[in-house]
């Protein structure tokens, strides 16, 4: 029988779009957080999977879906946030508040937490969201993004200092 | 992994999952919806549509088009409707010959860029199946005309004659030692002779100070609020130091517009202020604002000249705005170049997008838009936005000015007397197997550069060429031209490896040396005639020594690993070269997590066996690390930069601003020379609303945190004056901090007078009127605890205001 990976190579888009629904969530999550922006997030979701989709010749096996989206939407993040701070116009200040409905109390820690992430650099966010989001170990960050896993492991830890020190403020 | 750190990890995973989890995963991405936008194109283009009008803002979703849709419209348009645009045959064989495989055309006309606009309107509006056409070139070229060098393009107007500044003229001199007889500093720059725009300057006689001010202003209810333009021009007298004076403050005038104030000039009596400008416009096609959403802005790029004669009174000589938000500037001669990035927002109408996507520039408020035979189009491209180029004459009466546009937008500038470099990275989603990643089968996208090249010829703008090169460029040192070769180093992917890449003056590679520090980003690069210098960065800081003498054939000649890295080279002598950057231990992290800033010399006179003479480690961040306009270098050859130390942990810790002054003797060895310290640091950061000391409650022996007391110890509060540059004029060292400039004596270091230019209780009312909304923001941007009752606070906002 063939897998579903199989099949949607085979242009099948339901079973395309049955892949990415596995992970749906997490591609949307890892991307409103790099992004900050609602319709940003929505359309380099869209985007990467428009990409993928074309590109899914390329990937060998099922699980390597995963981290073969992760890869495409990680570049398609970092482009838009090169753009962006060219653009200069919108202060990462100003749309924060997107990412959370700050009238609800229970999201204020939350919203604290996530304040902490925004605040790391652009490589350490996205070795941070790669791991806790989508749950990838070091060599598979490392894959996604040209690192040794070892320079992923030091850059995690680094990170991680940094919004534990944030957070204690 | 350490028990802690995923702790944290699974706590990040829970707030976000608390997020989206209080919705159900957003149409437009949703598993049925990727079906159809994969799947069948017109429920696609419903899709797509449905996702694009629900955009907030017209300029982040443009931002995104650029990256999203690049080659689609070409492919597309010539099977589906070419009667719409006006026809002219081109061949390939002369596009090739002249321009290479990515040539850029003249506009025909304005039609024709209107109709290639509303095409890409409505192709990103109904293309959906495949956005990454990466082989989408046209062979013709309908509606745009093949590019021709006017032999005769439109005179220079006015008279670009060479006369200096009369006087402190700040184009030339990179502040190297005696430049003649001035004594002052100068903005620290990349090329002679080409100056650039900074927040400070100095003629010897004054201070020329953009800050971040703002005016309390009471709106029609009577309410005090702020004013919406930000930032202001602040001339101090310099000329006595025990008296400093603020002779004038002011601002480029607006109606119904908002500015900020971004960076000037000083050149004799003209001073150049750089402003972005945003005009609000209210928007009856439910596009909205980030912010207000019910209008949308255009945003602008304007320069405004004043004559400064008279320093107290500074007379507005003339002004120029061009579409776009300001990107760069450099002034060479009489002449300031402004660039800017122009975004059309094509979900819109289409009588909107054919209104607007013409850039429009002017001179006194009047624009009117950009020549089409000044505006050049990509030819492969669906790309909705431009770069715009100003040159603006500002001698004699009144200002002129020529502009030109190019379809495709820019990033970093690169600029000598007579070229200008533009560089922009693309995203082309051609993705290719990557070696190193083989094995998991993964291809990824490592992004290109492009170059767009100008010839400044006495303020006429050419286009000359265009080249593209793999990996992304760092900053605008990374660029250089020599000996009718222009070279270029990049970073292919995330820390990928490195490129220097040389190109002829057609910006054709001639030769490149790739695979350079596998597993790092470039941190700096300097060129020097014949030699690159490259900092690369993971753990260790390489220095590779790169011979560029034969362009075919670039080769490393030698290489210094030591700790830490250098993100600015700085050139002294043909022996040594200076680097800014931070000491880092043997596992890439700061000692202690306290930041440094790490001054090296370099030793280069064996190219094959640089080495590192010596080195000076200094506590706290210096904003020259990040920044070549805050090193400041005098003309006795010393260096100084800012520095700040900020070690405060929650309410306690110490914070002390300062500069720093080293030199350099000609054995390489670094001697400091004099701490400049403010007074006007705080030492420990408190809210401004004093806060009670928690008390033990009997009970339990917890300590209880009783929010704050509304009292503000309004006389002694005061915020920190965080140094953005030092400059130096006549033995006399000036801190030029957020609220006060501070005068020190060069040798002794000792505080000689100060001037307050901003008024810091401005600050805290207006940092109170938003405490009743927004957590307290401490100096790191970080929310504090403890947010009090709205109630409380609105009294004491009016105790403050009455």
């Amino acid at each position: 029988m063939a897998s579903t990976l199989e099949k949607a190579k085979q242009g099948d888009a339901n079973a395309f779009a049955e892949l990415y629904g596995m992970y749906a969530k997490d591609f949307y999550r890892f991307a409103l957080c790099m992004l900050h922006v609602r319709e940003d997030a929505e359309d380099a979701v869209q985007d990467a999977a428009i990409s993928v989709y074309k590109h899914i010749i390329n990937i060998r096996r099922d699980e390597n879906f995963k981290s073969y989206f992760f890869t495409v939407l990680a570049n398609e993040c970092r482009a838009r946030l090169k753009r962006k701070e060219n653009e200069n116009s919108v202060p990462l200040d100003d749309v924060m508040p997107v990412l959370a409905d700050a009238s609800n109390e229970n999201l204020l820690l939350s919203l604290e937490l996530q304040q902490a992430v925004a605040s790391l650099k652009e490589e350490e966010r996205t070795i941070v969201l790669l791991s806790a989001v989508a749950g990838f170990k070091s060599g598979q960050i490392g894959t996604i993004m040209g690192l040794t896993s070892g320079s992923v492991r030091s850059k995690l830890s680094r990170s991680l200092r940094k919004l534990r020190e944030v957070l204690s403020k | 992994m350490k028990k802690k750190d995923r702790e944290l990890l699974n706590n990040i995973k829970t707030s976000l999952e608390n997020v989206s989890d209080s919705e159900k995963l957003p149409e437009v991405i949703s598993k049925e919806n990727i079906v159809s936008v994969v799947e069948h194109q017109e429920q696609a283009e419903k899709a797509r549509m449905s996702s694009k009008q629900k955009r907030a803002t017209a300029f982040a979703s443009i931002a995104a088009v650029f990256v999203l849709c690049v080659c689609v419209f070409f492919a597309h348009r010539a099977a589906k409707n070419p009667s719409a645009v006006v026809p002219t045959p081109t061949t390939t064989k002369t596009e090739e010959s002249i321009y290479g495989d990515a040539p850029l055309y003249q506009a025909a006309n304005y039609e024709a860029i209107e109709q290639r606009f509303i095409k890409v309107a409505k192709k990103l509006a109904t293309e959906a199946t495949l956005a990454y056409n990466t082989d989408g070139l046209l062979t013709g070229a309908d509606g745009v005309k093949e590019f021709e060098k006017t032999a005769e393009a439109p005179a220079a107007p006015a008279t670009d004659n060479a006369s200096p500044a009369p006087e402190g003229g700040a184009s030339v001199a990179s502040g190297k030692g005696g430049a003649g007889e001035d004594d002052f500093s100068k903005t620290n720059i990349q090329v002679e002779g080409v100056d650039e725009a900074d927040i400070v300057k100095t003629d010897g006689k004054f201070l020329y100070i953009v800050s971040d001010d703002f005016d309390l202003i009471k709106n029609s209810k009577g309410e005090l609020t702020t004013s919406s333009n930000t930032g202001k021009i602040k001339i101090v007298d310099i000329k006595n130091n025990e008296e400093m004076k603020l002779v004038s403050e002011f601002l480029p005038k607006v109606k119904n517009k908002e500015i900020r104030v971004r960076e000037m000039y000083v050149n004799g009596n003209n001073l150049i202020v750089i402003c972005n400008e945003w005009d609000y416009v209210e928007n009856e096609n439910g596009f909205k604002d980030y912010f207000t959403c019910d209008t949308y802005f255009k945003e602008n790029t304007l320069v405004v000249v004043f004559d400064i004669t008279d320093r107290a009174e500074p007379k507005e000589k003339g002004r120029y705005e061009q579409n776009g938000s300001y990107l760069s500037s450099r002034l060479i001669g009489n002449r300031v170049y402004v660039f800017s990035n122009f975004n059309v927002n094509v979900y819109q109408s289409e009588d909107l997008v054919k209104e607007s996507c013409v850039p429009q520039c002017g001179e006194n408020g009047s624009l009117s838009r950009i020549a089409a035979e000044d505006i050049s189009v990509m030819r492969s491209t669906d790309r909705t936005g431009y770069l715009v180029i100003g040159s603006i004459n500002f001698y004699g009466e009144e200002l002129s000015s020529t502009s030109k546009a190019i379809l495709g937008g820019g990033e970093e500038s690169y600029c000598t007397k007579d070229t200008l470099y533009i560089s922009n990275s693309v995203y082309d989603y051609e993705l290719y197997t990557n070696q190193q990643l083989a094995d998991e089968e993964i291809t990824v996208d490592m992004g290109r550069t492009e170059i767009f090249a100008f010839l400044l010829n006495e303020g006429r703008i050419e286009y000359k060429n265009y080249g593209t090169v793999s990996g992304i460029v760092d900053d605008q040192f990374s660029m250089d031209e020599y000996n009718g070769y222009f070279r270029i180093a990049t970073t292919v992917g995330w820390n990928g490896y490195s490129i220097v890449t040389v190109l002829d003056k057609n910006l054709k590679r001639v030769g490149e040396l790739t695979k350079i520090a596998e597993g790092e980003s470039i941190y700096s690069v300097r060129f020097i005639g014949d030699t690159a210098y490259v900092v690369t960065y993971e753990n260790h800081d390489p220095l590779h020594v790169i011979d560029l003498s034969d362009p075919k054939k670039p080769k490393i000649l030698g290489q210094l690993e030591v700790p830490g890295f250098s993100s600015y080279l700085h050139p002294i002598s043909e022996k040594y070269i200076l680097g800014i950057g931070q000491d880092r231990d043997e596992e890439g992290n700061l000692e202690e997590d306290r930041m440094n800033t790490k001054v090296s010399v370099f030793d280069i006179s064996d190219p094959t066996n640089p080495t590192e003479v010596y080195s000076l480690i200094l506590d706290g961040y210096s904003e020259a690390q990040d920044n070549h306009k805050a090193l400041t270098v005098l003309p006795d050859g010393s260096f100084v930069i800012p520095i700040e130390i900020d070690s405060l942990d929650s309410y306690s810790g110490e914070y002390i601003i300062k500069s720093v002054r080293f030199s350099v003797d000609e054995n390489g060895y670094i001697s400091f020379k004099n701490n400049y310290y403010s007074e006007h640091a705080v030492e420990v950061y408190e809210d401004p609303r004093q806060q009670e000391e928690p008390e033990a409650t009997e009970e339990t022996g917890e300590i209880v945190d009783e929010g704050f007391v509304e009292e503000i110890d309004y006389d002694n509060f005061e915020y920190y004056n965080f140094i953005g540059r030092t400059v130096y004029s006549n033995s006399v060292i000036y801190n030029i901090g957020f609220f006060y400039v501070e005068a020190y004596d060069l040798e002794s270091g000792e505080k000689i007078g100060e001037v307050k230019t901003v008024d810091s209780h401005k600050f805290l009312e207006r940092d109170l009127m938003y405490y009743d909304d927004y957590p307290v923001v401490t100096n790191s941007g970080v929310a504090a605890d403890g947010v009090s009752e709205a109630g409380a606070l609105s009294e004491t906002t009016e105790a403050v205001t009455n």
